[in-house]
């Protein structure tokens, strides 16, 4: 006769089964396409505002006809002002700063203090003038933390290089940021689904939402008035698949936790995995993202996303997937080469 | 050795379980609704279709809804309010929202600018591409957070942003002498809806040379 497990020691169990998962490990690849994406996203944002010739219209301080009034306000809270004064060349090193850094990560140098020195630039940046600050800034934000903490820049990185001599070396880092840049990234979502309460997301309001945005002359790419309504249809459609991948982010959560336990079965992982439920999902926030980009003027905010997604991957699909395509290619090569 | 692993493994554990849960405390959807969105518009469609679909009287509804977002939202600042400093100091946030109003009033900056004694000329307005001076840089998004309006009023950076577009346009053009940035506000109605070609003009600002 087996004693049912006592109150403690199922929490034990608990417990342990969560240090475990904290410390597996995995190859540091997707971590890594991520990092690439960041920096090169964060870069050429940062690049734009260089080429447009306004640093010091949003970042400097007011007595110099910059747009924020931060440098005015009392016990100021900016740190880069209290260290360094308020002045152009504050926000011209704090620019600088986040340009060099974002690169830097992009590349893979020194990449924790790339991921942190961008960080603390974002963050100044920000507060200098919060209305420059959108929410993929945020977002962002928050993934240079899980970067800086993780081992993002042991592959694809010039720190890879100079250590191992190699690109993609044979090593593996903590699995937990990337897991939890994959939790981020639905909880995003989902929060973003909650938050749309206005009734034109939902059948009371006609799902109208979409046909409304597109009409915004402030974002909306073009001037869609001539013929919008005529495949308003379409834009109801693009409504309602947009609150299904919002509010359905969870079911994205259950599936990748059904593949981590298939060996459990069951009715609802057979469901899951006929209905391929993860690979529609990530079909369709790529989808809803490449939307964006030909529809609404949104800066890098589809492009930053999109940057995260490789995190939806583990190392080891990645790598899967690399070799089938090796292999693919060495067949189609084959035949000529024989001839 | 092995005992400092495991140690560590047990610290960075209780760790990751405490970001996990203040970040699921800083990012609960707690409604924060404030009377004066209620009271917008918008605000105000949204509340008389809720009081079709609920049953509920708007008056009451609105009471309800304002007490209960409140009661909330004291609950949760309080539980929060020990790691509320680090989100202040490094702007992030868990609660997220991706255009959670479809505003279907919106509005639409116009740039002008005149000669002396002249007529007003149109310079620029989003998505028109026959008026489309300094486009690139109005349309950049950091920029463009400076100057679209919220709900009901504009950004509190929007007195500056009209000094600086007028110098810039002032210097770029000598031989205009004004330049007024002010936003029309009109109706979009759905396709099944009566129309609505109500136009009116806001936030005017001017700046002379």
């Amino acid at each position: 006769m087996t004693w049912p497990m006592t109150w403690p020691g199922r929490w034990r169990t608990r417990w342990r089964w969560w240090v475990s998962f904290c410390a597996e490990r995995e190859r540091p690849t997707s971590l890594a396409l991520v990092r690439l994406g960041v920096g090169l996203v964060l870069f050429a944002d940062f690049a734009q505002v260089a080429h447009l010739g306004v640093v010091d219209v949003l970042w400097g301080p007011s007595s110099e006809g910059g747009l924020g009034v931060a440098n005015t306000l009392p016990g100021t809270p900016v740190l880069a002002h209290a260290w360094f004064g308020a002045s152009l060349a504050t926000a011209r090193g704090l620019h600088a700063l986040a340009l060099v850094s974002s690169l830097t990560l992009a590349l893979g140098l020194f990449s924790r203090t790339s991921a942190l020195a961008l960080f603390f630039a974002s963050t100044q940046l920000a507060a200098i003038l919060p209305f420059a600050d959108r929410g993929i800034d945020m977002l962002l934000r928050n993934v240079l933390l899980l970067l800086a903490c993780s081992g993002a820049g042991a592959a694809l990185s010039l720190d890879a290089w100079r250590r191992h001599r190699a690109l993609l070396p044979d090593v593996t880092v903590t699995a937990w940021p990337r897991r939890f840049l994959v939790l981020q990234l639905v909880w995003v979502y989902f929060s973003a689904g909650l938050h749309k309460s206005q009734l034109t997301w939902w059948p009371a309001g006609d799902f109208g939402a979409l046909y409304l945005i597109l009409l915004d002359p402030h974002f909306a790419r073009a001037d869609f008035s001539s013929w919008l309504a005529d495949v308003y249809p379409l834009t109801q459609l693009g409504t309602a698949a947009t609150m299904l991948f919002e509010v359905g982010a969870p079911l994205m959560g259950l599936s990748l936790y059904f593949r981590r336990t298939a060996h459990r079965g069951g009715v609802m992982r057979s469901v899951f995995a006929r209905l391929r439920v993860r690979e529609v999902w990530i079909a369709l926030g790529v989808a809803f993202h490449v939307g964006l980009v030909f529809t609404l003027r949104l800066g890098i905010f589809p492009f930053g996303m999109l940057a995260l997604y490789w995190a939806f991957f583990t190392p080891d699909e990645l790598h899967d997937a690399a070799s089938r395509w090796r292999t693919r290619r060495a067949m189609t090569a084959a035949p000529s080469s024989s001839s | 050795m092995l005992r400092a692993v495991l140690r560590w493994a047990d610290l960075r554990a209780a760790l990751l379980l405490f970001v996990l849960g203040v970040s699921a405390i800083q990012g609960c959807p707690v409604p924060r609704v404030q009377p004066h969105q209620v009271d917008r518009p918008i605000g105000q469609r949204e509340l008389a279709r809720w009081s079709r679909i609920l049953g509920v009287p708007a008056p009451e509804l609105r009471e309800r809804v304002l007490d209960v977002s409140a009661e909330a939202s004291r609950a949760l600042d309080t539980l929060g309010a020990p790691f509320a400093p680090f989100y202040e100091r490094t702007l992030t946030t868990q609660r997220w929202s991706l255009f959670p109003l479809a505003d279907p009033d919106p509005w639409w900056m116009h740039v002008e600018g005149r000669r002396v004694g002249g007529p007003w000329e149109l310079l620029y307005r989003p998505n028109d591409p026959q008026h489309a001076r300094l486009a690139d840089v109005l349309e950049y998004r950091r920029i463009r957070g400076t100057w679209n309006p919220g709900a009901t009023a504009p950004r509190d950076s929007y007195p500056r942003f009209v000094d600086w577009i007028a110098r810039e346009l002032l210097a770029q053009e000598p031989e205009l002498d004004e330049i007024r940035v002010r936003f029309s506000r009109y109706h979009i109605n759905l396709p099944h809806e009566a129309p609505d070609d109500t136009t009116s003009w806001h936030f005017e600002e001017r700046r002379r040379r």
